[in-house]
């Protein structure tokens, strides 16, 4: 286990934290909620950047409060709120992290930012959005972590470079004793890459399944007032109301295509999981 | 703590414009006035404010949360940040030595380098007590509050001290005033070693105020969230 969080809480106002995770090696994990889920308070908490009021978090078999520098030299993070000093460029990245990190190469790093087109001289105020992404997840990449932590890595990037991002992370993942704890309202990027989903809403977790499982036996009917009322509502995890009737959230679709053939049902993605468990939906 | 002394030393060069029209806005005033001093307290007065440039940079755009999540934790951040203020300190009055004394004696009116040095001590430790105040601050309420508290916070001790004195002498009726002279009357005369207590008295003084400075510095960003 890389990384463990056991009924980590934390109180904003209103807003709870109640939250269990669990990253094992080789895997990739996704977290899903919509905005204001506790997508980024989970990943602060875990960087101890906040501090919760109660629950555990074990990271590479230790108490957050023990990881020393050294372990903190196994992880890599990218978040999309915080931002490398603009006034600096690519090229004075590289002694920084030289200094930091003992897995880091320069060599490496320089040929990297060449391949991605990240100028290394320019200072970073003058990157687009694109390349001040992929320059976070290539300083996340160059120092060979175990543990990738990213919190919407590739947000505001379009379909291209999302699909260079998604490239990079699973050639990091071929070594197979790596793990990655990613999140992204783009639920396309997440199917394509995850291993397991933990989907948040208010704070806390209400789905984990693996990915294979999640696209095969979750699905969504959709049901006029009638249909919905005679339905068995027995598989049905959320519920919700739309102009022409209901949408209801399956996670046994077979169930309900065998005894219901006249229903229509789509196959479950992350979207749906997103619009029928976050706000608006309900049980 | 490499890492992040690098990352400042980065940011100061990228500012290297205002660095060098500091120096040559100081050469003018050097230049063009009688009393060269004014021109030292600009340069250490500048340049040891950069301590606080590089706190602002740290914290634009959120590059706090880039920073902790780097190996260096919030206690070498802070660590950091009182050497390279340390360091730049002795870099600014040191500089500002050179360059003053170097223009006084260009002008040909060499200025006695006792007097340049003890003013430049002087706006040196003045600016080591006020980055004391204003580190601690600008880590705990963030760079703009930060200044203010600073302003609030020189207000309120001008206010104590003048009506601690008034308060003193006026109310109580103590002699303050020779309650001073008695004790500089007590201390060996100049040239008998005065200098030596006076500086090594600073020294230790500065040391004090940066280290207590220090220590509250750390608790705040041992508890503070981002």
């Amino acid at each position: 286990m890389l990384l463990k969080l056991e009924n980590v809480k934390k109180n904003y106002g209103t807003f709870h934290l109640d939250c269990s995770i669990e990253i094992k090696k080789g895997q990739v994990t996704g977290l899903v909620g919509s905005n204001g889920a506790g997508k980024s308070t989970t990943f602060k908490a875990i960087l101890g950047l906040i501090f919760p009021e109660s629950g555990t978090i074990e990271m590479f078999g230790k108490k957050l409060a023990d990881i020393t520098s050294a372990d903190k030299e196994q992880l890599g993070v990218v978040l999309s709120e915080a931002n490398i000093c603009e006034l600096l460029s690519a090229k004075d990245m590289a002694p920084i992290m030289n200094a930091m990190y003992k897995k880091f190469s320069t060599k490496d790093y320089f040929e990297k930012c060449r391949q991605y087109n990240i100028p290394l001289d320019k200072p970073i105020k003058e990157f687009s959005t694109g390349m001040k992404a992929k320059l976070k997840l290539l300083l996340a990449l160059s120092h060979d972590a175990k543990l990738l932590i990213l919190d919407e890595p590739t947000a505001g990037l379009d379909v291209i470079m999302r699909n260079e991002l998604l490239d990079m992370l699973r050639d990091y993942m071929e070594d197979g004793e790596r793990a990655i704890l990613i999140s992204s309202h783009i639920a396309t990027d997440l199917e394509g890459l995850c291993d397991d989903l933990y989907m948040i809403a208010d704070g806390k977790i209400i789905i984990h399944e693996e990915t294979d499982v999640l696209l095969a036996e979750y699905g969504v009917l959709k049901l006029t007032k009638e249909q919905y009322e005679s339905l068995d509502k027995e598989f049905i995890i959320s519920t919700k109301e739309e102009k022409f009737g209901y949408l209801c959230l399956t996670n046994r679709k077979d169930y309900y295509q065998e005894n219901y053939p006249q229903i229509a049902i789509e196959k479950g993605n992350i979207d749906d999981l997103v619009i029928l468990m976050g706000k608006g939906g309900k049980k | 703590m490499k890492g992040l002394m690098i990352k400042d030393l980065k940011l100061l060069a990228s500012q290297k414009k205002i660095f060098i029209i500091t120096i040559f806005v100081a050469a003018v005033f050097a230049w063009t006035s009688d009393d060269v001093t004014f021109a030292a307290t600009y340069i250490v007065l500048l340049l040891s404010m950069m301590t606080l440039t590089t706190i602002s940079y740290d914290d634009m755009n959120n590059g706090m949360l880039f920073l902790l999540s780097l190996p260096a934790g919030r206690k070498t951040y802070v660590k950091e940040k009182y050497v390279f203020a340390f360091l730049n300190l002795i870099f600014a009055g040191t500089l500002s030595l050179v360059v003053c004394y170097a223009f006084s004696v260009i002008k040909g009116t060499p200025l006695k380098l006792d007097d340049l040095l003890s003013n430049i001590i002087g706006i040196t430790l003045g600016m080591a007590v006020m980055l004391a105040v204003t580190i601690p601050l600008e880590l705990k309420y963030g760079v703009e509050k930060g200044r203010i508290a600073m302003l609030v916070a020189i207000v309120i001790v001008a206010l104590v001290g003048t009506g601690g004195y008034k308060l003193l002498t006026n109310v109580l009726h103590v002699d303050v005033n020779g309650f001073l002279i008695s004790i500089l009357e007590k201390l060996p005369k100049p040239g008998e070693g005065l200098e030596i207590i006076v500086m090594g008295g600073l020294f230790a003084i500065l040391l004090l105020v940066l280290f207590i400075s220090y220590m509250i510095a750390n608790k705040i960003m041992k508890k503070k969230e981002f």
